[in-house]
C-alpha cells in the first residue's frame, strides 16, 4: 500500500510537471491563435454601412397634425398591395391609480366591444373579412391597437377605428365578459406557466414604489371590482385624439392617405376630463435616469434582493439573477443592451459558456432583458446541477462582471453585439406592421419617427469604455436573485446534492436525470 | 492556481471514495431514501392506470341556432361601394440550382433591405418509422451545437456570433432545419459555417453527455406542459405505433443509452447534400452566390459521400411504402381523458380527430371549417365562448398539415370549474356545424380572409423561405399558394357540409389536463355518451 503511495505520488508530480508545462506550452500558442483570430475576425465582423443605412425605409416619414392633437405619421412600402395601421394611446399600466391595476389592459378588450354603429365583435369580423388582422396589446408604457388589411380595404379600417374612438357604447354585461375572459388570460398567461408567476412576482416587487410596481394584467380581486363608471373614466381620460398617435405603414400615397385620416379622424373631439394627463413621474425621481454619472456613485435607489419561492408547476428548480438597468430614454440604454448580449443573450456569451461549457455548474442558461420607457431589469435564468448551489454561480458571476469592469470586453465580442442589435432593428423594416411599430415607439418616446435610425448609428458608436462604465454602474453584486423550487422535499434533496462530493453527486444526477 | 485544482479534485475524489464505503453500509435505506424524494418530486408527470368507466346514456343536446348576423352589414355603403376585391399579387418564383453533389439550392433576389434569410433543409424530422431513430434525430441536432471539423464548440459559436444573430435550429415531422439571418456582407462566411454542418461533426465524449443532459432537460421542460401532454397522449391513442406521427416515448434510460456511433451513422446517413435543401432570399447576387455555395458545398467530402449513394430529389421521395394514411384505431364512441398535472391551476382541453393529408381534395375544405370555427376573434367558438360568455381567453381549430392524414384540433384551456359549460359550448358548436350549413356571407367572409393571409405570408424574407418549406414538407406544387388560392375560390358550402359530416361528425377524442380534485363531483356524469379514461 505505501509502495503504491509513492507512485502514486511520484505520478501526481510527474502529471502536475507536465500539465504546467503543457498550460505554458498551450497559452503562448492560444495567444498567439487569439491574435491571429481577432485580426481576422476584425475583417469578418462588417456592420452596416453607411450607405447601406442611408437607403433604409425609415428615411422618409410624412408627418402631418390635425387640429384636435392626433399625431399621423405615414409610410410608404409599395412591396405588397396592403397596408398597417397602428393607433398609440400614450396610456399603459403604469399610469394606473392604486387598486386599478390592470384597467389599461381590461379597457383594451372593452374596445372590441361595439359603438354605436357596430355591434359587439363586428370590429374582429369587418376586418378578418376582408383578409386582414386585427389585435391589441398593453404594456406598462402604452396600449396599441393594429390592424393591418389589403389595401382596397383603408377606407373601411380608418373608419372602424374611428368609430370606435367617437362612439364607442359600454355596458355592464360585456365588462363582466371580459373580466372573465381577462382572468381566463391570467391563468393562461402567468398563473398556469411553470415559473412565470413567481418570477413576475419577484419583478414588481423589485419595482416597489415606482410606477412599475403591479402587474400589467392585474390583480383578481381588482379586475373584479372594476365598475363600467371607472372604465369610462378611464376612456375619457386617455382615448383622445391628443393622447394618440396614428401610424400608416404600406401601399398608399402619403398625401392622399392623410386627407383620408383627416376625413374621418378629424370630427372626434377630446372630451373633458376631470383627471390629469401628465404621467405619474414618480419613477423618474427614483431611477438611475437622471442621475447623473457622479451621482451613480452613492448607487442607484432601486435595491437588489434576494429570495426563495416554491412553485409546484416547476418541473426542476431555477437561478435568476437580474440588474436593475436604465429604461430606454437613458443615454446607457445602448450600451447596457450590448453588454447584455455579451454577458448572456448569445450561445456564445460569456456567462452562459463559463456556466454551462466551462464549470459545467448549470445545464442551461437563458438572458431575458426587460426594458421599458422608465426602467428595466437585465436578468438570466439558470438550471443549476443539482451538485451546484447559488451562491457558487453567483461567485463566477462577481469574478466575470469584475474582469469586465476592469478590462471591458473584446472588439470581436462588442463588433457580434452591435451586429446583433442592427440585425434586431432590420428584421422589424421587413414587415408593415413592426415598421408602424418602430415609427410609433420613436414618436412616443424620442418624439421622433426616425429614431431606429438614430438607434443604429447609437450602437454603432459605441466603445469599450461605455461598456465598462456600464458594467461598474448597473452590473454590479447588488443583484436580483431569485430561486424557485418545485417543493419542499426537491430543497431538502438539493441540498444533500449540494453537500455530498460532487463525483457522487454527478452519478446520482445521472441516475435520476 | 494549476496544483490547487488537483488538489482540489483528489480530495474531492477521496471524499467519494470514503462516501462509498459508508453507502455500501447505509446503501439500502440511502438509495430507498434517494429514490423516494425524486420520485416524490416527479410523480405529477408519471402515468396511471387507465381506468374504463361504463359508457352511460348519451345526452342529447340543445341545438340551438347561433346568432348569424351577418357583422359586415353595418359598414357605410360609402365605403363597401368603392372597395373591390384583394388584388392579385406577383407570384416571385425562387430560382433554382442543383450541385453534382445533388444539393439543391432555392433563391429569390430581393434587395429591399440589405439582409439575407438563409435555411439549410435536412431530410432528418422529428417523427421517424421508428422509435431508435426519433430518439437520435433530436439529439444529433442538438449535436450540431457541439462544433464541427473545423472548430470546436467554443470557436464555432464565436464564429457563428460574428453573423450578428446565432443559428435557429428546429424541427418539422420532415426535415431538421437550420437558419440564419445575416446581413448581405455576411453571406460568405455564413455559407461556410453552414456547409460544416453538412460536412462532419466530431463530437467528443463532452458534447455527447451534453447534448443527451439537453435532451433529458428539454423532455422534463416539456412535460411540465399541459398543452402538451394532452398532444401527445392524442398521438399516441390514434396512431399506430408504425405510423410516422405516432409519438415514440423514450425513457430516460432509452437516451442515456445513446452510443456516439449510432449519432454519427445516423448523421452520416441523412445530413447529406442530395438529403438537404439550401433556401435564400434576400439582397444577393446570383453569380456570386452560385460561386460561394460551389465553394463550401461541393467539397471533397460529399464527392467521397456520392460516390457510395445515388442521387435523389427531395421531393420526390417516399420514405416508407403502403405506410397506413389513417388511424387504426376503430372507436364507435367518443373518448374523454383525463390527465392529472399536480398545481395546475387551469385546464388544457384539446379536441382531436385524424383528417387528411395535405394533399388531399378535403384538406382545404377543413382548413376553412378551422378558421370558421377557431380561426381569430370573428370565429364562431371565439365570439360566442370567449366573447359573449367570458369562458376562456385562448380558443382555436386548427387543420394541420402533413404528408400523412394529420389532426384537426379544438384547443383550449379554462378554469376547472368553467370545464363542463366549455365542452357543452364546443359540442354544441360542432353539433351545429353538422346539421346546418354555412351561410353565404360566412363562406364568403373566410374565403377572403384566407386569401388575405395568403398576400401576407409573402411580405418577408424568413415567410418566404418557410413558404417553401411548407411546401417540400407537404410534397406540393412549386405554385401550391396560387393554386390554393383558386381553390378557396371554387369552394362550396354543400361541398364543406359534407365534409364537415365526413370527419368532424363522428367520435372524436377529447383530453383535458388539469387536477382532477378541483372538477365538479358530478363531472363524469356529464360525459355520459363518452368512454372515460384517467391517466
Amino acid at each position: 500500500m505505501i509502495e503504491n503511495g509513492t507512485i502514486l505520488i511520484k505520478r501526481i508530480h510527474m502529471t502536475v510537471l507536465i500539465i504546467i508545462v503543457g498550460m505554458v506550452f498551450s497559452h503562448l500558442f492560444y495567444a498567439s491563435v487569439q491574435a491571429s483570430e481577432t485580426v481576422e475576425d476584425a475583417s469578418i465582423c462588417h456592420l452596416l454601412t453607411p450607405e447601406q443605412v442611408n437607403h433604409l425605409k425609415l428615411s422618409n416619414v410624412f408627418y402631418t397634425k390635425l387640429k384636435n392633437g392626433l399625431r399621423i405619421y405615414i409610410l410608404e412600402n409599395h412591396e405588397l398591395p396592403v397596408f398597417s395601421l397602428r393607433l398609440i394611446f400614450d396610456v399603459g399600466a403604469a399610469d394606473e391609480k392604486k387598486g386599478e391595476s390592470g384597467y389599461a389592459h381590461l379597457f383594451e378588450h372593452m374596445m372590441f366591444k361595439g359603438s354605436e354603429n357596430v355591434i359587439d365583435g363586428g370590429h374582429f369580423a369587418a376586418i378578418k373579412q376582408v383578409g386582414g388582422q386585427v389585435n391589441a396589446s398593453t404594456d406598462y408604457d402604452k396600449t396599441v391597437y393594429w390592424s393591418e388589411a389589403p389595401i382596397n380595404f383603408l377606407d373601411r379600417v380608418l373608419w372602424l377605428e374611428a368609430e370606435r374612438l367617437q362612439n364607442l357604447k359600454l355596458n355592464e354585461l360585456s365588462l363582466e365578459n371580459q373580466k372573465s375572459a381577462v382572468l381566463e388570460e391570467k391563468l393562461l398567461r402567468i398563473d398556469n406557466v411553470p415559473y412565470y408567476k413567481t418570477a413576475s412576482e419577484f419583478m414588481i416587487s423589485a419595482w416597489q414604489g415606482t410606477d412599475y410596481d403591479h402587474l400589467i394584467i392585474g390583480t383578481e380581486n381588482e379586475i373584479k371590482k372594476a365598475s363600467l363608471s371607472q372604465v369610462q373614466a378611464f376612456f375619457s381620460q386617455y382615448y383622445r385624439p391628443e393622447n394618440a398617435i396614428l401610424v400608416l405603414v404600406g401601399d398608399v400615397n402619403s398625401v392622399k392617405a392623410a386627407q383620408k385620416i383627416e376625413q374621418y379622424f378629424s370630427p372626434i373631439k377630446n372630451s373633458p376630463t376631470k383627471r390629469s394627463l401628465i404621467k405619474d413621474s414618480r419613477i423618474k425621481e427614483t431611477t438611475v435616469e437622471n442621475i447623473l454619472p457622479d451621482e451613480r456613485k452613492e448607487g442607484p435607489i432601486l435595491k437588489g434582493k434576494s429570495e426563495t419561492h416554491f412553485d409546484p408547476l416547476a418541473p426542476f428548480p431555477l437561478y435568476a439573477l437580474g440588474w436593475h438597468t436604465p429604461g430606454l430614454k437613458n443615454s446607457d440604454f445602448y450600451a447596457v443592451e450590448l453588454l447584455a448580449d455579451i454577458l448572456l443573450n448569445y450561445e456564445a456569451s460569456r456567462l452562459k459558456y463559463k456556466l454551462k461549457d466551462e464549470q459545467a455548474l448549470v445545464f442551461e442558461t437563458i438572458g431575458f432583458p426587460l426594458t421599458f420607457e422608465q426602467a428595466g431589469i437585465t436578468a438570466m435564468g439558470m438550471v443549476p446541477h443539482s451538485y451546484v448551489n447559488f451562491a457558487q454561480i453567483q461567485a463566477l458571476v462577481r469574478d466575470e462582471l469584475h474582469q469586465v469592469q476592469k478590462m471591458g470586453v473584446t472588439e470581436t465580442e462588442l463588433c457580434s453585439a452591435k451586429k446583433h442589435r442592427q440585425l434586431l432593428i432590420l428584421d422589424k423594416m421587413s414587415n408593415n406592421r413592426e415598421l408602424a411599430e418602430l415609427i410609433g415607439n420613436g414618436v412616443l418616446f424620442f418624439d421622433n419617427p426616425r429614431q431606429a435610425l438614430l438607434a443604429l448609428n447609437a450602437y454603432q458608436s459605441v466603445d469599450n469604455f461605455q461598456i465598462k462604465a456600464v458594467a461598474q454602474a448597473y452590473f454590479n453584486d447588488d443583484w436580483l436573485a431569485l430561486e424557485i423550487i418545485p417543493d419542499p422535499g426537491v430543497r431538502f434533496i438539493k441540498w444533500l446534492m449540494e453537500i455530498l462530493p460532487r463525483s457522487l453527486s454527478q452519478t446520482i444526477e445521472q441516475q435520476f436525470l | 492556481m494549476v496544483n490547487g485544482n488537483i488538489t482540489q479534485e483528489f480530495e474531492s475524489d477521496d471524499r467519494a471514495a470514503v462516501f462509498m464505503i459508508y453507502l455500501k453500509k447505509r446503501q439500502y435505506l440511502f438509495t430507498l431514501f434517494v429514490i423516494w424524494f425524486l420520485l416524490s418530486s416527479c410523480s405529477q408527470f408519471s402515468k396511471s392506470d387507465s381506468e374504463e368507466k361504463p359508457a352511460l346514456e348519451p345526452e342529447l343536446f340543445n341545438i340551438e341556432p347561433l346568432e348569424t348576423k351577418n357583422p359586415g352589414q353595418f359598414l357605410p355603403e360609402s365605403i363597401t361601394r368603392r372597395e373591390g376585391a384583394i388584388a392579385e399579387t406577383l407570384h416571385q418564383p425562387f430560382s433554382q440550382f442543383v450541385l453534382e453533389n445533388g444539393l439543391r439550392v432555392k433563391y429569390l433576389h430581393n434587395p429591399a433591405l440589405p439582409t439575407i434569410s438563409i435555411a439549410l433543409v435536412v431530410d432528418a424530422g422529428k417523427y421517424q418509422f421508428n422509435g431508435i431513430d426519433e430518439r437520435l434525430s433530436p439529439l444529433v441536432l442538438k449535436l450540431l451545437r457541439q462544433g464541427a471539423r473545423q472548430y470546436s464548440k467554443k470557436e464555432f459559436q464565436r464564429q457563428v456570433s460574428l453573423l450578428g444573430k446565432p443559428f435557429q435550429y428546429r424541427q418539422t415531422a420532415q426535415f431538421s432545419i437550420i437558419s440564419a439571418e445575416i446581413l448581405s456582407q455576411d453571406l460568405e462566411h455564413s455559407l461556410n459555417l453552414l456547409s460544416q454542418q453538412l460536412t462532419e461533426i466530431k463530437p467528443d465524449s463532452g458534447a455527447l453527455k451534453k447534448v443527451i443532459e439537453q435532451q433529458l432537460l428539454e423532455n422534463k421542460l416539456t412535460k411540465s406542459s399541459g398543452a402538451y401532454l394532452a398532444k401527445r397522449l392524442f398521438y399516441q391513442e390514434n396512431y399506430p405505433p408504425e405510423h410516422l406521427y405516432f409519438q415514440h416515448q423514450d425513457n430516460s434510460d432509452e437516451i442515456k443509452s445513446v452510443k456516439k456511433d449510432e449519432l454519427l451513422r445516423f448523421y452520416r446517413r441523412q445530413y447529406r447534400p442530395e438529403k438537404s435543401l439550401l433556401i435564400l432570399s434576400g439582397d444577393l447576387e446570383s453569380k456570386i452566390l452560385k460561386n460561394q455555395v460551389k465553394r463550401f458545398f461541393e467539397s471533397n467530402k460529399f464527392e467521397q459521400k456520392q460516390a457510395k449513394l445515388r442521387l435523389k430529389p427531395l421531393a420526390n421521395k417516399k420514405r416508407v411504402k403502403n405506410r397506413p394514411n389513417n388511424t387504426s384505431v376503430n372507436k364507435n364512441k367518443s373518448q374523454f381523458n383525463f390527465i392529472e398535472r399536480k398545481g395546475a391551476r387551469q385546464v388544457d382541453l384539446l379536441y382531436g380527430m385524424v383528417t387528411v393529408p395535405r394533399r388531399s381534395s378535403d384538406w382545404l375544405g377543413l382548413k376553412i371549417i378551422a378558421a370558421l370555427l377557431g380561426g381569430g376573434p370573428d370565429s364562431r367558438l371565439f365570439s360566442d365562448l370567449r366573447e359573449k360568455q367570458g369562458l376562456a381567453y385562448y380558443l382555436s381549430a386548427q387543420q394541420l398539415d402533413g404528408r400523412y392524414s394529420s389532426p384537426f384540433f379544438i384547443k383550449t384551456s379554462v378554469a376547472h370549474n368553467k370545464l363542463i359549460p366549455m365542452i357543452k359550448g364546443i359540442n354544441r358548436h360542432i353539433r351545429y356545424l353538422c346539421h346546418n350549413k354555412i351561410k353565404p356571407y360566412e363562406l364568403l367572409k373566410i374565403k377572403q380572409q384566407l386569401r388575405g393571409e395568403i398576400v401576407f405570408k409573402q411580405q418577408t424574407n424568413r415567410q418566404r423561405l418557410n413558404n417553401i418549406i411548407k411546401q417540400y414538407e407537404n410534397s406540393l406544387e412549386d405554385n401550391y399558394l396560387i393554386t390554393m388560392k383558386e381553390e378557396i375560390r371554387k369552394i362550396t358550402s354543400e361541398q364543406l357540409f359534407d365534409i364537415a359530416n365526413k370527419y368532424l361528425c363522428g367520435t372524436h377524442t377529447i383530453i383535458a389536463v388539469g387536477q382532477s380534485n378541483k372538477l365538479k363531483k358530478n363531472f363524469q356524469n356529464e360525459f355520459k355518451d363518452s368512454i372515460y379514461h384517467k391517466y
